[in-house]
């Protein structure tokens, strides 16, 4: 297996050193001194921080702007900017922390066997924290990431982060308020042309950097991943966060990518659910802590590793030349795409550094899982699916549903396995489909990554490497050999094998997807957004599944990788897409009033992707066993493997 | 000290240059610091106030900001153990000169005199090792025509020129670059010193370019007026460097930089002499030449005289002081008087560093109301107003012009002082600031006594980037030394010394302590390259007043674009086709030796 290096592998259990401490009263109750600032001030309460923003230059002129704009008085506007504020900001101190810190740590005492962070890397983060901003960059997937980091700083005196966390959450009645007090300030979804908004929200962020009055939190997934590995970084935020840096504000950010891994996941089944389509619920109070018991089960270890840290300053030395914004103040294409380069980064070093506990290699590669052992696995089955949510998923059967909860839920325990193997995965599914000759597997490798791009998260401009770099991993790991041109397979333990079938699936659902949506233009016009496309795709899949359950997997039903193929379809020109463009930061000096919402449709246009495919005979159709069907439902599947390849042909037929 | 066979001569000049000035250092031969039998640091000689007295908190200082050890010495070698190389020999030059009856010389140590300014660079390479390439021939005219006639020899004997005021330069714009075949001349100014007139109708005052500042003001004063420029280096910087380097005087928001001095010149190039045929105060007529050949450098030709605005000496001059609780505060006072335009003759502000190296210079006085007074203030300032002593930094100024005028612009200052928590000082206060100007850079010679390297630049930048320059670049200076290996705390320090409409000059003060390191000159040139870069990235210029020289030549071609580059270069090659100013600063020229094409 490729040999990731782990770094600051010296892990320390936070929890034994609550417990040394004398307990969560006496641990929260400790004196603290958070480092000196290097910024021309202490760091600052939060109402002078709002105020500052208030005052600020870029959210006055925006004012200004707005106020000519809506033809009103300035007293309204600036009225709804105090409003946006408050609804935005933090409310942090100290003293809030320790109050709710106490309740927080006793429930952790009791979820949690082990906690482990890597020691080392906070001492190196704590120096740097004095002199330059930090900004703490989890991996996410769960509510419990912003609780262990805080908690974590706190352990080594360090400066509690500002935590960019959803608007969604601040209107939880009782947790919005705590994580609000503890140093959460609270963002929109998404702002479209809102530039008063847009202008308040960066300064209000930028002034926390500049300053250096907290260290920063915030998750370049953009919000919690629901499928166990990482999600196409967004850029938006860390683009707001790099500004200062590029435009000579401050001297330096440090960037800290943070992997955060859990044996189990506080809100495992309610994303299989959320997967399927059934409406997000209400992020609520009740929803968190005491929904379906959480208190009373064992979610085993986590492990927190904070990555080396990275220095914008020396990442960006070479690749951009900030004085140019001694004339113009936008950021230039090369600068976006360097930005959006180390999202992706982040992501990898994320996954480089996360720890693979035991249970998703069991979901993934060991045959026999008994499922019946698996106690959450069971309470799943049972429940039943349209108590979940008032609202149903019309048109999805409920039976079928049922099953893929399960699926789901295991799927994405496998999911995370997936970083670990994915671009030898890869190989090893191009080279089953005997492609053999070394350039043509670097093209197949590109290719494939390139139709995965969303699913398997790579850095920009790597991929030529990743590819050399997996064929040597596999090399070494005598899974292959090359003479000459060619490589062949040795795969004594059938890792190959193995290997391949966690690429297959995702090949076969991207086919599958293709097929969903070939054929009828007008019923795709007719769908008027993304969400509507994903549910139209799942009831596809849902009536070929019900002609022939052999078909397809109950995990392709997931909204997850439905939503990045249509997306990748729609990148790749193959689908059109009329929905306004995601908001991008508009700039100031040119105000436009907002669009209009357009009405959203797709449409096919090109068929290209498909004749790559096949140009890559990718035989689909040949193998039978689809790495995922484990378990109950695979056992019965087992039978039917000529059926299979009729979806593949069929959709290449109707294509 | 020299392997020169024979030493050419024709009637040298007596010249301070030679008599004295330090050959290996700052300023006069008699006055330096130095650290007397009791440990304490004292200053020698009897030109400056200073002089004779004990600093007893400078060691200290040094020791604690510089880790400077007095028992770790970097003494510089001698005079004699300097080796000096053998003029490149031109034997027509000498012969023509010696017709034209033009005093000239070549022994070594007056050629090494005129080799070099007053860079980091300058100043290791005279101590502690040798300057690659000197000056082959030093001259002297005494008038403009002397001037052209030594253009005429030098052109037809294959030589170099670069012309020398009076040798102050910071940014190794008098070094002869070191590929340079021809023989040099240095074309010494200094016996072209006369005022030739001052027009009291018209306020202006005509004088040759090689005058030395203090004795410019020192005539004019006598006759009742003043020339108002006064740049730190007045005791020696020379009219016609000042042209040549856009200099910029502290009293410029009174009386006006340079370029709003200067009202009419003489230039000599090889094409011939330049010179306007009307002294106005303003023309229209198409782009301004002056303007051209202001910061020129010395690569064009030679300014031979000028005609300047002079002033009626003012009824007072007066200096005060403010403290503030911190910088942010001083540089919003700033912004807020530029914004009034309610600036004093000149203002200054210095960051915490510097207030507490000010405080270090202080010296031993033996007056106990003095020291009283000083502690009773001391206690004011930190105990009921609530400064920090490790936050708070000053503010110096000078106000100039009639009694009541001068009570005026004091009161507004003060009052606006108030506003940004800023606590009157006092006059003696702002007089001393001023006093430190003329000691820092004998004190960089202490400081290499004991492996200090140690160097000022300057920026400008406007308004809304000062503060941010100025933290991050102090804070890049610390975080490359250490990165390159520095092990002992780094000085970086600056202060805002010139306000504008737009924005301001911020001069920074940096040193680190070499020992321990191989390579102490390189790592300095890494971080003070690391530092202009952040400068730039964070809105500043390439320089305010101290030039290009060679020094600050790689940020040319970013600071003004390829075409403007052409014009320069188009400039250079239709005045000085041969490059017979051959100094090579501020811009590339194809074709010749040091041309990186
Ligand atoms: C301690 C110290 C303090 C300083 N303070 C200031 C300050 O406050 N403000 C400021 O502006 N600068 C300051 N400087 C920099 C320096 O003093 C200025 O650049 C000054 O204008 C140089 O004048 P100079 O006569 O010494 O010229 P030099 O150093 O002799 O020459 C400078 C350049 O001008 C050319 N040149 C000189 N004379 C002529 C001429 N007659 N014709 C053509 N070219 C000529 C030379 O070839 C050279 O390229 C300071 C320097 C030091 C060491």
């Amino acid at each position: 297996m490729p040999n990731r290096e782990v770094l600051y592998p010296q892990y320390v259990d936070w929890l034994s050193k609550l417990d040394d401490a004398g307990g969560p009263l006496k641990w929260i109750t400790k004196q603290k001194h958070f480092p000196e600032h290097s910024g021309p001030n202490a760091a600052r309460y939060w109402k002078q921080i709002n105020e500052a923003v208030f005052r600020s230059e870029r959210v006055q002129l925006a004012i200004e702007e707005e106020v000519i704009r809506r033809k009103c008085q300035r007293v309204e506007v600036e009225k709804e900017a105090h409003a946006i504020l408050d609804k935005m900001g933090h409310k942090y101190s100290i003293w809030n922390v320790k109050g709710f810190g106490y309740v927080v740590t006793k429930v952790l005492r009791r979820l949690f066997r082990g906690i482990y962070v890597n020691e080392p890397a906070m001492k190196e983060i704590l120096k740097l924290s004095g002199q330059y901003p930090v900004i703490f960059m989890p991996s996410h997937k769960t509510y419990m990431d912003f609780i262990l980091i805080s908690l974590i700083c706190y352990e080594y005196d360090i400066e509690l982060p500002a935590i960019a966390a959803g608007e969604d959450f601040a209107k939880m009645a009782f947790m919005g308020e705590v994580l609000r007090r503890s140093g959460a300030f609270f963002m929109r979804r998404s702002f479209g042309k809102d530039y008063l908004y847009w202008a308040i929200f960066s300064e209000y962020v930028q002034q926390h950097l500049v300053h250096n009055d907290r260290t920063i939190e915030f998750f370049v997934e953009g919000g919690r991943s629901r499928t166990g590995k990482s999600v196409s970084p967004k850029y938006g935020l860390i683009q707001a966060v790099l500004e200062p840096f590029l435009k000579g504000d401050v001297l330096d950010i440090i960037l800290v990518p943070v992997a955060m891994n859990y044996d189990k996941i506080l809100e495992e089944m309610l994303y299989a659910y959320e997967l399927l389509g059934f409406p997000k619920p209400k992020e609520t109070t009740s929803a968190l802590l005491k929904a379906r018991n959480v208190l009373n089960r064992d979610y085993g270890k986590c492990f927190v590793t904070f990555g080396k840290p990275i220095s914008a300053r020396d990442y960006f030395n070479g690749r951009i030349y900030r004085p140019l914004h001694n004339l113009d103040k936008t950021l230039t294409m090369e600068e976006k795409s360097e930005i959006r380069r180390l999202a992706h980064f982040i992501v990898k070093e994320q996954n480089a550094n996360s720890i693979l506990t035991v249970w998703p290699l069991a979901c993934n590669l060991f045959e026999s899982i008994d499922l019946s052992e698996v106690d959450f696995t069971i309470k799943l089955l049972k429940m039943p699916i349209d108590k979940e949510t008032g609202r149903k998923n019309e048109g999805l059967n409920k039976e079928v549903m049922g099953l893929a909860v399960t699926r789901i839920a295991i799927d994405n325990y496998a999911n995370s396995m997936l970083p670990f193997c994915a671009y030898e995965a890869i190989i090893a599914f191009l080279m089953s489909s005997r492609i053999v000759k070394n350039d043509e597997l670097e093209k197949g490798f590109l290719f494939v990554l390139s139709l995965l791009n969303r699913e398997i998260i790579s850095v920009p401009g790597e991929e030529k490497n990743e590819f050399q770099k997996a064929m040597h991993r596999m090399r070494a790991a005598n899974m292959i050999s090359g003479k000459g041109d060619e490589v062949s397979k040795i795969d004594e333990w059938a890792w190959i094998a193995k290997l391949e079938r966690l690429i297959r699936p995702y090949m076969k659902h991207f086919l599958i997807v293709i097929n969903c949506l070939s054929g009828d233009n007008e019923k795709l016009a007719k769908l008027e957004s993304t969400s509507k496309a994903i549910s139209y795709v799942q009831q596809q899949m849902i009536l070929l599944y019900e002609k022939d359950y052999s078909l397809l997997d109950l995990t392709y039903l997931s909204s997850d990788p439905i939503k990045n193929a249509i997306q990748t379809l729609i990148d790749r020109k193959i689908l059109k897409n009329y929905q306004p463009h995601p908001p991008h930061p508009p700039q100031p000096q040119q105000p436009h009033p907002p669009h209009p919402q357009q009405h959203a449709y797709l449409q096919q246009v090109q068929q290209q992707v498909l004749q790559q495919v096949q140009h890559l005979k990718i035989p689909l159709s040949e193998k039978t066993e689809i790495s995922r069907q484990t378990g109950n439902i695979c056992n019965s599947s087992r039978a039917c493997s000529n059926s299979s390849s009729r979806v593949c042909s069929n959709s290449i037929h109707i294509l | 000290m020299a392997s020169q066979t024979e030493v050419l001569e024709n009637n040298v000049p007596p010249s301070y240059r030679d008599k004295i000035l330090k050959w290996n250092g700052w300023g006069y031969n008699d006055s330096y610091f130095k650290v007397n039998s009791d440990g304490h640091v004292t200053f020698t000689g009897d030109k400056y106030d200073i002089s004779g007295k004990v600093m007893p908190h400078l060691r200290p200082w040094f020791e604690a900001n510089l880790g400077v050890d007095l028992g770790y010495e970097t003494k510089s070698q001698t005079i004699d153990a300097f080796v000096i190389p053998p003029p490149v020999d031109n034997d027509e030059i000498y012969d023509m000169l010696k017709e034209r009856g033009i005093s000239f010389s070549n022994s070594p140590r007056i050629r090494l005199m005129r080799a070099h300014g007053h860079t980091v660079h300058d100043m290791i390479n005279l101590r502690h090792g040798k300057i690659p390439r000197i000056p082959d021939l030093v001259v002297w005219p005494k008038s403009e025509k002397d001037v052209v006639s030594i253009l005429e020899a030098a052109q037809s004997a294959h030589c170099a020129i670069i012309p020398i005021g009076g040798g102050t330069s910071v940014s190794s714009a008098l070094a002869v670059p070191e590929l340079e075949k021809r023989c040099v001349i240095s074309m010494d100014m200094a016996l072209m010193d006369r005022i030739i007139w001052i027009d009291r109708n018209n306020l202006t005052c005509r004088a040759q370019a090689g005058i030395i500042g203090q004795k410019l003001e020192r005539e004019l004063n006598a006759k009742g007026f003043t020339c108002g420029h006064e740049p730190d280096s007045i005791e020696f910087s020379t009219l016609g460097g000042w042209i040549s380097t856009r200099a910029s005087g502290m009293k410029k928001n009174k009386y006006g930089n340079i370029e709003d001095l200067l009202v009419h010149l003489n230039f000599v190039s090889t094409k011939g002499t330049i010179q306007r045929q009307c002294q106005v105060p303003r023309i229209s007529a198409g782009p301004d030449i002056l303007q051209v050949i202001l910061g020129s450098e010395g690569t064009l030709g030679v300014i031979t005289e000028a005609t300047i605005k002079i002033f009626p000496l003012p009824q007072v001059k007066k200096y005060g002081s403010f403290v503030f609780p911190t910088f942010e505060r001083g540089v919003e006072f700033f912004r807020e008087i530029a914004k009034l335009r309610i600036q004093p003759a000149s203002l200054r502000l210095v960051d915490n560093e510097q207030f507490i190296m000010g405080q270090a210079l202080k010296t031993e006085d033996n007056s106990w109301w003095h020291s009283l007074k000083s502690s009773l203030s001391k206690m004011y300032i930190t105990k009921w107003k609530g400064f920090s002593v490790d936050q708070m930094c000053a503010v110096t100024c000078v106000y100039e012009g009639q009694n009541d005028e001068v009570d005026e612009q004091e009161r507004r200052l003060n009052e606006l002082a108030e506003k940004f928590q800023g606590v009157a000082g006092g006059e003696e206060n702002g007089k001393y600031g001023y006093r430190l100007t003329f000691a820092i850079a004998y004190l960089r010679d202490l400081g290499m006594n004991y492996g200090v390297l140690g160097e000022s630049f300057e920026t400008s930048v406007p308004w809304d980037k000062v503060l941010t320059l100025c933290n991050n670049v102090k804070q890049l200076i610390r975080r490359e030394a250490k990165k390159l290996g520095v092990q002992y705390p780094v000085l970086a320090s600056c202060r805002v010394t010139q306000v504008y409409d737009t924005g301001a000059c911020v001069y920074f003060y940096f040193g680190f302590n070499s020992r321990g390191l191989t390579n102490g000159l390189e790592i300095y040139d890494k971080i003070e390259t690391a530092a202009r870069d952040e400068i730039i990235a964070c809105g500043g210029s390439i320089s305010h007043h101290h030039g290009v020289g060679k020094l600050r030549k790689q940020w040319m071609l970013s600071t003004h674009g390829a075409v403007s580059i052409g014009l320069l270069k188009a400039i250079k090659s239709e005045i000085d086709p041969a490059n017979v100013f051959a100094n090579a600063n501020l811009i590339d020229i194809i074709g010749s030796p040091h041309s990186k094409l």
